[in-house]
């Protein structure tokens, strides 16, 4: 099995859902490349499952149009949209065996027992499961159940590769070992790829680019870079990063803007904004901004503080492991003004004075 | 256990062999008297003494009375009432469970309802509609005398279940108990399984038959033995519904053997404890060899 | 989760349409024909049906042997699910307790499910025989000691036992799984809080046992009623003198033996009617009153 050479981009055109008049996505417009490997990425309920299912056909569109390639496939039934999907819990049928699993969507197309034989071996030997095709789902570790449900989909050659949360059900050590094989899997076989996840690390690590959806609003559509240093809106600046952007309120005056009296840096703008600062770029130093730390926590390679400022704002920073600093202690801190990011305080979208 | 609790424990096996002693005993005096000849009981009276006679009091049941023919007849009935509410129960159960059309709600509704009204306190209406099973569609015909101004003759079609194995098993199955059974255990399956079957390209129907069945096999078989025991052990509606005792079924039967004996005479107890033995060893040995399954059916049956 | 993943319009009503043509014909149409007769009269010789409102109801509400019979309905009812209830509560008690008699009474105690109440009937009708069972030595040294035949309380000391006897199993288990459900560390919480062990079973194991409690109530309710019929049939036939006439049995006899339809019927709709109305008390007042979340 190489290089899928039919792999297609899917064109989300005003795509509506409503649930009994409730609008869950409102009109949700998108394009996702040939190829790309797309995170939808936001917290439970904005609507992401919902996305994906009805791409995949599984949920009725309320309004508007799914392309996939050049067909416009919302009317057209799941299994030919030349897609397959990787669902939360693998949804293997437990009473067959593993090549049973993978080569069900092919006996059901009738496809000549040889040749459903030949393409599961190729399947699972992708996955790596090639020993594995007597075995019941029961028998196989939670990584490999994960890798059935894996060669379950490509096994049908599809264009479109969904994924529903795949990851989330597997403990810590094996989802990062997975998410290195999903990583070299969509190198290999080339499926624009849709993965659902409210982990922001797999998102991080897997996505060409990442969908931020909220309310089942794209917040945010861009690469994992422009996401963490350049989020479009406080939900995308708070949602991303751990821990946590600090977020504080601000007033721009003079030239310059300043919380609570400590001048942060200088800005062209006027009135409240809201300022973006990451924990991690925040430095203790000498002198500077004088703090109070209220909580210290050492997680071995770095840690983080909770530090409060004379006027009673609090700000949580990262730092290196060394600097000898215990909960209690008054310490300098310098935020460094080219990394900071200004959102207007109202609507909390990004402030580009570049 | 927590404490020391020696003399609780004493209590407890004593409750527990006491409450077993209980159960065995009537089983135990059925198999001794089983083996005493007629003549040895009429003697003795009732003795814990076993006899020898078991064999020929069989083969006296065997071959003098109708009980074996009846023991078929009653696996008939419990085998074909236990499938068909499986059957039923699998089918509406996955409507109930797996589809989004709100009637269906209605329907599990209408199911439900059933399980408040056991059949026994029907028998009298439901003997009529038994007696012709046409008789709906007749009146329906009939209504406002259309089907006598429109053929002449009021329309009489005639359907008589009674006296059938149809007729004795299909009025059992009408209730619900194995559909809410069903429901519940479905409600437990990810329903993942089906949006996994619908992208593989398997229709709603090849889903149940592909994906369901197969999964159900455990829970399908708990219920099956536990209704095939049920339909075994009825009693009211064959004895009702069934009044040539050669379709009679054996529980039934059984309650006949003696009858045909004059007020003042004593029965032949040896034989009628033999005949009990041949009624309940199917059921017996089903409930000791599946034992895990039973439990597991009547546990389910609480939810 | 819903599961209601399928969205086709009328497959489900194919589906279970099979189911609901049954319970077409052998329920909700004897529900309907019961009532359908007790306002009408079948005219001798098959001359059809004759509206008489409400004289059906006269004639059964005035008829004192309805009144008695119902009310020894409700006792049984009450008396019959009470002992039964509790016998399988005090094994289930035992067998959790975990001890070496508890797998194989769990095992035993389930044989009665195999056997029909009618069976049981009959075999019992020969051990508490007179004259040839069990009590019979004792009539012997005092004569009339015994004798479910003449004597009421007898006769239904005799159904009551068998009905204990056939109801163990279903009550057994479920009380017992109930029990074992209860988890150990509440226990072992209750005896670090210095409850012994019949403090624990009051305290702990009783209102945590509630919603299996409420269960069994309601079906043993249901079952007696029932199975009252196979027991009377089978060891009294109502008798000695009526004094074992339950509604279920009065109501056979009256349909299938003195041929009285409508008066059958009119019973039949009366009994439905008490019943649902029980099992309705239940479901909405009780029930909302044991639900504990584990």
């Amino acid at each position: 099995m190489t290089a899928l050479a039919h792999a297609a981009g899917i064109h989300l055109v005003d795509l509506q859902k409503t649930y009994s008049k409730t609008p869950v996505i409102p009109g949700l417009t998108a394009d996702l490349a040939s190829g790309e490997f797309t995170v939808i990425l936001g917290p439970s309920g904005c609507g992401k499952s919902t996305l994906l299912n009805m791409i995949a056909g599984l949920e009725k569109v309320s309004g508007g149009k799914i392309m996939i390639g050049s067909r416009e496939v919302q009317d057209i039934p799941p299994k030919d949209r030349g897609l397959a999907m990787v669902f939360q819990n693998y949804a293997l049928y437990p009473h067959m065996s593993v090549a049973d699993n993978i080569g069900y969507a092919l006996k059901v197309a009738g496809v000549p027992k040889d040749e459903r034989t030949s393409r599961i071996q190729a399947a699972a030997n992708v996955v790596n499961l090639g020993d594995y095709l007597d075995r019941r789902p029961s028998e196989l570790s939670g990584g490999q159940r994960q890798r059935v449900a894996i060669a379950r989909a490509i096994v049908r050659e599809p264009q479109v590769l969904l994924f529903d949360e795949p990851l989330s059900n597997l403990d810590a050590k094996l989802r990062h070992d997975m998410r290195m094989e999903l990583s070299s899997l969509h190198r290999r076989i080339g499926a624009t790829s849709v993965f659902v996840t409210h982990d922001q690390v797999e998102a991080m690590t897997l996505a060409d680019r990442i969908l931020i959806l909220n309310h089942g609003r794209i917040q945010q559509f861009d690469t994992p870079n422009n996401i963490y240093h350049k989020p479009a809106n406080t939900f995308v600046a708070g949602f991303i990063g751990s821990p946590p952007m600090n977020l504080v309120e601000a007033q721009a005056s003079n030239g310059a803007v300043s919380v609570g009296g400590v001048r942060l840096a200088a800005t062209e703008t006027s009135g409240d904004v809201t300022v973006g600062i990451r924990p991690e770029h925040i430095k203790v130093t000498e002198s500077g901004i004088p703090v109070h730390v209220a909580y210290r926590e050492d997680l071995g390679s770095h840690s983080t503080m909770v530090v409060e400022m004379e006027n009673g704002q609090t700000l949580r920073l990262a730092t290196q492991l060394g600097e000898p600093i215990r909960g209690g202690e008054w310490v300098h801190i310098t935020i460094p003004e080219d990394k900071l990011h200004f959102f207007d305080a109202a609507t909390g979208d990004a402030l580009r004075s570049d | 256990m927590i404490e020391d609790t020696r003399s609780i424990n004493t209590t407890a096996t004593l409750l527990l062999l006491a409450g077993c002693a209980f159960v065995l005993a009537p089983l135990v005096f059925v198999v001794i008297t089983a083996t005493q000849s007629y003549g040895d009981f009429l003697r003795n009276n009732f003795s814990l003494v076993p006899g020898t006679h078991f064999f020929e009091n069989l083969q006296q049941v065997w071959e003098l009375t109708l009980l074996p023919r009846q023991t078929f007849n009653s696996f008939v009935v419990a085998f074909v009432s236990a499938f068909g509410r499986c059957f039923l129960a699998f089918t509406t159960a996955y409507a109930v469970v797996f589809f989004a059309p709100r009637y269906s709600i209605f329907i599990y509704a209408a199911v439900l309802a059933s399980i408040m009204l056991p059949l026994d306190l029907m028998v009298i209406p439901a003997y009529q509609v038994a007696a012709n099973v046409a008789m709906p569609i007749n009146a329906v015909a009939n209504l406002g005398g259309a089907w006598e101004t429109l053929f002449g003759a009021p329309l009489d079609l005639q359907l008589n279940l009674l006296n059938t194995y149809a007729g004795a098993a299909i009025p059992l199955m009408a209730q619900g108990t194995g559909t809410l059974i069903m429901v519940q255990y479905f409600k437990t399956l990810p329903v993942d399984l089906a949006k996994a079957a619908t992208l593989d390209g398997a229709s709603p129907l090849r889903f149940m038959v592909d994906i369901l069945l197969p999964l159900s096999k455990g829970p399908l078989l708990s219920l099956f033995i536990y209704l095939f025991i049920g339909g075994w052990v009825a009693y009211m509606w064959p004895l009702v519904s069934i009044s040539s005792p050669d379709m009679q079924t054996a529980v039934v039967g059984l309650t006949a053997l003696d009858s045909g004996m004059g007020e003042d005479e004593i029965p032949n107890f040896p034989l009628q404890m033999a005949g009990a033995i041949m009624v309940t060893a199917i059921p017996l040995v089903l409930i000791a060899l599946t034992q895990r399954l039973i439990v597991r059916g009547l546990v389910l049956s609480e939810k | 989760m819903s599961n209601r993943f399928y969205r086709n319009k009328w497959l489900p009503l194919w589906l279970a349409s099979p189911q609901l043509v049954v319970l077409f014909f052998f329920f909700y149409l004897p529900v309907f024909l019961a009532f359908f007769w007790s306002f009408y009269l079948e005219r001798p010789f098959g001359g059809g049906s004759q509206f008489v409102g409400w004289q059906n109801f006269e004639r059964v509400l005035s008829d004192p042997e309805f009144w008695t019979s119902l009310w020894r309905t409700l006792t049984y009812m009450v008396v019959a699910s009470s002992t039964s209830i509790i016998c399988a509560l005090v094994l289930a008690l035992a067998a959790d307790r975990g001890i070496r008699m508890s797998p194989l009474a769990r095992n035993v105690l389930i044989w009665p499910k195999a056997v029909a109440a009618a069976s049981i009937g009959v075999i019992f009708l020969f051990i508490f025989n007179p004259f040839m069972g069990i009590l019979a030595p004792l009539n012997e040294m005092f004569p009339g000691f015994w004798n479910p035949r003449i004597n009421p309380v007898h006769t239904w000391i005799m159904i009551y036992i068998a009905n204990i006897w056939s109801a163990i199993p279903f009550t057994f288990i479920i009380l017992l799984t109930g029990l074992q459900s209860i988890p150990d560390t509440l226990h072992k919480a209750a005896a670090i809080d210095g409850a012994g062990p019949w403090r624990r079973l009051f305290d702990i194991q009783l209102p945590l046992l509630t919603p299996q409690l409420f269960i069994v109530v309601v079906l043993e309710i249901a079952d007696s009623l029932s199975g009252s019929f196979a027991l009377i049939d089978t060891m009294s036939q109502g008798g000695p003198g009526g004094a074992t006439n339950l509604l279920v049995y009065k109501i056979y006899v009256d349909g299938f033996k003195a041929y009285d339809l409508s008066g059958a019927a009119t019973q039949t709709a009366m009994l439905m009617i008490v019943v649902a109305a029980v099992t309705a008390f239940q479901y909405l007042v009780v029930e909302k009153r044991v639900k504990y979340e584990r």
